[in-house]
């Protein structure tokens, strides 16, 4: 699969596949767009090709996901590389941009911090199930685990998350 | 599922789908994404390309790899000692099968002569004292 198929389906993908960039970069905008930059370059340039094997939206956030995680590591390579050599200072750590704070609602501001604080794994499955609609095996599928495991991530995960999200309504 | 757990999910899927509408609003489009990309990464080599260098920078490596091991194994050629016929051979350890009392079992007893053989240890008669 090939040429204009593939990019038309990207596009059609796009907003969801910014959505999971931004959750897989804990909401780092600069560096979700970098990753989505890869991503659908390495897919155009058939570095990465879909094989059929599951469903294109499925394969695609799989391949956002593992871009994340390559970039998180060189950027960590490179920080621990700058640190051995030369005298470096730290990478400041993300912060939301004022555009992006004054959009953003009281529930979502809420939310993000609460889903932050989650382990990744827990809050990749809840962002998966809730924000994009996936079933718990569609998931499971994205994140390469077991179902059984899926589950109890997404349980545990939304446990976590009423509980952080009630502790902030009720102080 | 209990009403309680339905209402929780229900909520939950609310707070998730204001989220979604408020990052949405703020996503460049598609073509945005990708012309920004190829100006931020210029067009990579293709996958075949790459591949292929590193298969022959790996032959490379095994090539050198099997210079290094023939080099070390290949030393000067020192004819070596014949090897002893198998009717020769001895195991060095060989005495250790040599019991004592051996000699009594080499052949089958006899009823007129006793198993003890004392004449070795008996003095001899022109040592013994004269009577």
């Amino acid at each position: 699969m090939t040429g204009e198929p593939v990019e038309r389906r990207l596009e059609e993908l796009h907003p969801a596949s910014a959505g999971w960039a931004l959750s897989c970069c804990r909401w780092d905008r600069e560096e979700a767009e970098e990753v989505l930059q890869m991503t659908y370059l390495k897919i155009l340039d058939g570095r990465a090709r879909f094989d059929d094997r599951s469903s294109f939206k499925t394969w695609l956030f799989g391949v956002i996901r593992r871009t994340a995680a390559e970039r998180r590591r060189s950027r960590w390579l490179r920080s621990a590389a700058s640190l051995r050599w030369r005298d470096a200072r730290p990478s400041p750590a993300p912060v939301p941009t004022p555009e992006s704070l004054l959009g953003a609602s009281e529930t979502s501001r809420s939310l993000r911090a609460a889903l932050q604080a989650l382990p990744a794994r827990q809050r990749e499955v809840l962002h998966l199930v809730f924000y994009q609609d996936l079933t718990i095996e569609e998931a499971s599928r994205v994140l390469g685990i077991s179902l059984g495991s899926a589950r109890t991530h997404y349980h545990r995960g939304k446990a976590g998350l009423q509980t952080r999200l009630a502790r902030e309504v009720k102080p | 599922m209990s009403q309680e757990e339905d209402r929780d999910d229900r909520d939950l899927a609310a707070a998730f789908s204001a989220l979604r509408r408020e990052e949405q609003k703020e996503i460049p489009p598609f073509a945005e994404v990708v012309r920004r990309g190829r100006a931020r990464f210029p067009q990579r080599e293709s996958s075949r390309r790459f591949h292929l260098r590193w298969a022959v920078a790996a032959g490379l490596i095994l090539a050198v790899l099997a210079a290094w091991l023939g080099l070390r194994t290949s030393g000067p050629n020192v004819p070596a000692a014949p090897a002893p016929s198998l009717a020769e051979w001895r195991s060095p350890t060989d005495f250790l099968l040599e019991t004592s009392g051996r000699e009594i079992l080499a052949d089958p007893a006899r009823l007129d002569r006793s198993l003890l053989d004392f004449s070795s240890t008996l003095p001899s008669p022109e040592r013994r004292s004269p009577s």
